[in-house]
């Protein structure tokens, strides 16, 4: 599937030229046009702005499987 | 309509008043009055208009229909020719009949055009024959120019070259005009282009054309003993047979044939390699959407179809087109038309066309809509087409549709050139003798029964080709959840019916590093952007209506935040944390793995292009390519996380205009974790 991204009217803010307008077609949310209302910078966002909090990672205890060959099972007692 | 109207590409006036002949009954439908639904008719006694026949010895069938209320006489010539795929001379067929009325041995173009203007005549061409028409005091004084037109047209070397660029500037034409690449590419698209109803005109099989192809054309298709000669109006058989005998009789029957190698190819002398048509295509293949770009379209124009191995002489055919009629034919309250335009609005008119055809009939449904409802419109007249086959049409559908078609059948019974059309047709299509007469009992012993039996046979949504000209950027994801193509979803096609290719003139002197590099100098350079230590972007859009505001957070080290608020409410967000990302909406709460995690990744920086090196295995400039007329260039990136990436730089400013991320149906296979 191809999300197409467009970008333009490129304005500057803080000595970098941003697109102020961007118009995505076939993403996630339909087709959509963003417009850029206001761009603040160096407001001192620490990490703990982006804190998830997601559990931890249960990894599961990796097992071997035993590989049984039926053809090497000797043959069991009733 | 038979491979005559199929072919019909040309769009001279000439052309358009033979073939009128043949289609008389279509152009009654298309000028119905559509403000109120039609008035139930008894269906009138069938009585079809005689006709007399006779054979000359040299084979031309010869067909009278006398009416002494008309004081004119119309003369048809029609070949019984059977349909060639054209190879690299497509059109052959067509640039012979342009050239038909061109100029014979003894006539010039000119003489001819003057000699028909003085007797008040009316002459049209055809690819399979010659229209002329004359008050019958003229008639005697017409007929041998007529002969003439037919049997000895010379294809003036001058005429060619006129003719072949008049083709030539209507194939140009075609890429401008929607419609012509609808009904070109749907011909190819239905048929394939290997097949001699989908065989496309392009300029360059145009500019390879001789007129010593258009003369080969014509002298194997052109003969006697394949003809039939058709009198209409003021004349009696014996004035026909005086007449035949004097200006056709001498004719003799010359078999042109085709030589087999032993490779299995075929030629014809004179033309080159051809093929012929050895069985009727039907229906085959996954459903599947094809599409021909038209880029910031507004309107965009589907087409639905497929092949049918359907003869007229079908005993099914009848039930067929009732079926079509309910579905989708001329009368208001078909399915189509009450769903689309009464229903949703979304157009003024939605058709079916189910044609017979004794080579290789085709169904087709089509419908223009605006671009924003293209996808449910094609979604809903797929459901119109399963509908007829799993539901039982109602006694009311059925009545109508059948005293539609009654009606329209008796109002043409008096016209002679519906005599002369019928009796045409039966010998064509090898049609029972007394096919038009019990026309009226067939219909009206039809059943919904056969109605349903007819749509089971001859309707396959499954296997339907969905063409829709458009625009490709807004369309291409929307439509490919309608496709069974697994492989490729949405197929793109050229005006001309061959795959689209994105072509790039090369650009050597730059790698795509540079160009990147360069995007990251024309926003403002290195340095200032690693100035920016973390950033705050507001933005506002709006979704089903429902104004939507977005607050976009980037922290140090590509942490990334989002959130979106509809009406002061939290929709939806997102977080990334350095290491994991999750997503928050109403449906919960989930971890973003694979693409998504990788997409946060890649864009969760002010200016993500500074840190394409981390996430792009593979970086390559495609070459120069055109956004809206505008000169870009494109790089081609894969990632470390699967997926491709093109990015698409203005080469005058160095700004990326776009991007377009195709991501694989298969999700990398990670560790997957709950919350």
């Amino acid at each position: 599937m191809a999300i197409t991204t467009d970008y333009s009217d490129y304005q500057e803010a803080g000595g970098v030229r941003f697109p102020r307008t961007i118009t995505q077609i076939g993403g996630p949310s339909g087709d959509v046009t963003l417009r850029v209302t206001s761009i603040d910078m160096n407001t001192g966002l620490k990490s703990e702005n982006f804190v998830t909090n997601l559990p931890e990672r249960v990894v599961p205890e990796h097992k071997e499987p035993i590989e049984e060959n039926p053809m090497e099972t000797p043959p069991q007692d009733e | 309509m038979n491979a005559l109207n199929m072919k019909a590409t040309s769009s001279t006036a000439r052309r358009a008043a033979c073939t009128a002949l043949l289609i008389l009954p279509l152009i009654m439908n298309a000028q119905l009055d559509r403000s109120k639904p039609p008035v139930p008719a008894q269906p009138p006694a069938v009585h079809v208009g005689e006709h007399k026949t006779f054979t000359l010895p040299n084979g031309l069938r010869v067909i009278v229909v006398e009416n002494r209320k008309l004081s004119l006489v119309s003369v048809q010539v029609r070949f019984d020719m059977f349909p060639i795929v054209q190879k690299k001379h497509a059109n052959a067929i067509e640039l012979m009949d342009e050239l038909l009325a061109a100029g014979t041995a003894k006539h010039s173009k000119a003489d001819i055009d003057e000699r028909i203007d003085r007797m008040g005549a009316q002459l049209a061409t055809g690819p399979e024959g010659v229209y002329a028409s004359v008050l019958s005091k003229h008639l005697s004084a017409m007929l041998p120019l007529f002969a003439d037109v037919v049997r000895n047209p010379a294809f003036p070397e001058q005429e060619f070259q006129s003719a072949r660029q008049r083709m030539t500037s209507e194939v140009k034409q075609r890429k401008d005009d929607p419609s012509a690449i609808a009904e070109a590419v749907g011909r190819a698209a239905i048929f394939s282009k290997s097949h001699p109803y989908g065989e496309i005109a392009t300029t360059k099989s145009l500019g390879t054309l001789q007129r010593e192809q258009a003369a080969a054309c014509h002298a194997k298709f052109f003969r006697p003993e394949i003809g039939y000669l058709v009198f209409v109006g003021d004349i009696n058989e014996k004035e026909a047979k005086a007449l035949a005998k004097s200006h056709f009789g001498d004719w003799k029957p010359s078999q042109r044939y085709v030589v087999v190698h032993e490779d299995g190819t075929q030629t014809l002398d004179g033309f080159g390699e051809v093929r012929f048509l050895d069985k009727p295509r039907v229906p085959s293949g996954p459903r599947r959407v094809v599409m021909v770009d038209r880029p910031g379209a507004a309107q965009s124009i589907i087409r639905i179809g497929f092949p049918l191995n359907l003869h007229p002489k079908d005993n099914r055919a009848l039930a067929a087109q009732v079926m079509n009629t309910i579905l989708g034919g001329g009368v208001f309250n078909a399915r189509l038309m009450q769903n689309l335009r009464e229903d949703k609005g979304w157009t003024y008119g939605c058709y079916a066309n189910l044609e017979s055809d004794r080579f290789n009939g085709y169904f087709t449904a089509s419908a223009s809509v605006r671009t924003a409802v293209t996808d449910s419109a094609v979604a809903e007249m797929m459901k119109e087409l399963e509908r007829m086959r799993t539901t039982k049409v109602t006694t009311e559908e059925l009545d109508l549709a059948k005293q539609f078609m009654a009606g329209s059948f008796g109002r043409n019974l008096e016209d002679p050139r519906t005599i002369a059309r019928f009796a045409l047709n039966t010998y064509l299509n090898e049609l029972p003798k007394d096919h038009y007469s019990t026309y009226l009992k067939r219909l009206d012993a039809i059943t919904s029964d056969d109605v349903q039996a007819a749509a089971e046979a001859f309707l396959h949504p499954d296997n339907a080709v969905i063409l829709v000209v458009g625009d490709k950027n807004k369309l291409q994801a929307r439509l490919a959840p309608l496709s069974w193509n697994q492989g490729q979803p949405v197929m793109e096609l050229d005006a001309d019916g061959d795959r689209y290719v994105e072509t790039f003139e090369p650009v050597r002197d730059r790698t795509a590093e540079q160009v990147i590099e360069r995007h990251l100098e024309a926003i403002g350079g290195r340095a200032a952007i690693a100035r920016i230590k973390d950033m705050r972007m507001g933005l506002s859009t709006e979704m089903a209506g429902t104004p939507v505001e977005v607050m976009q957070w980037y922290g140090p080290d590509g942490l990334f935040r989002s959130q979106a608020k509809a009406n002061g409410a939290v929709i939806q967000e997102e977080i990334f944390d350095g290491q994991r990302g999750l997503r928050r909406n109403a449906m919960g709460t989930v971890e973003l793995e694979d693409h998504d995690l990788a997409e946060v990744r890649f864009n969760g920086h002010p200016v993500p292009e500074l840190h394409y090196a981390k996430e792009v295995e593979r970086a390559t400039l495609s070459g120069r390519t055109s956004i809206d007329g505008k000169p870009v260039l494109k790089v081609h990136m894969v990632l470390f996380a699967g997926g491709t990436v093109g990015d698409y730089f203005d080469e005058q400013s160095g700004l990326k205009l776009r991007r377009v991320e195709l991501r694989s149906r298969r999700a990398a296979h990670g560790d997957h974790h709950g919350l």
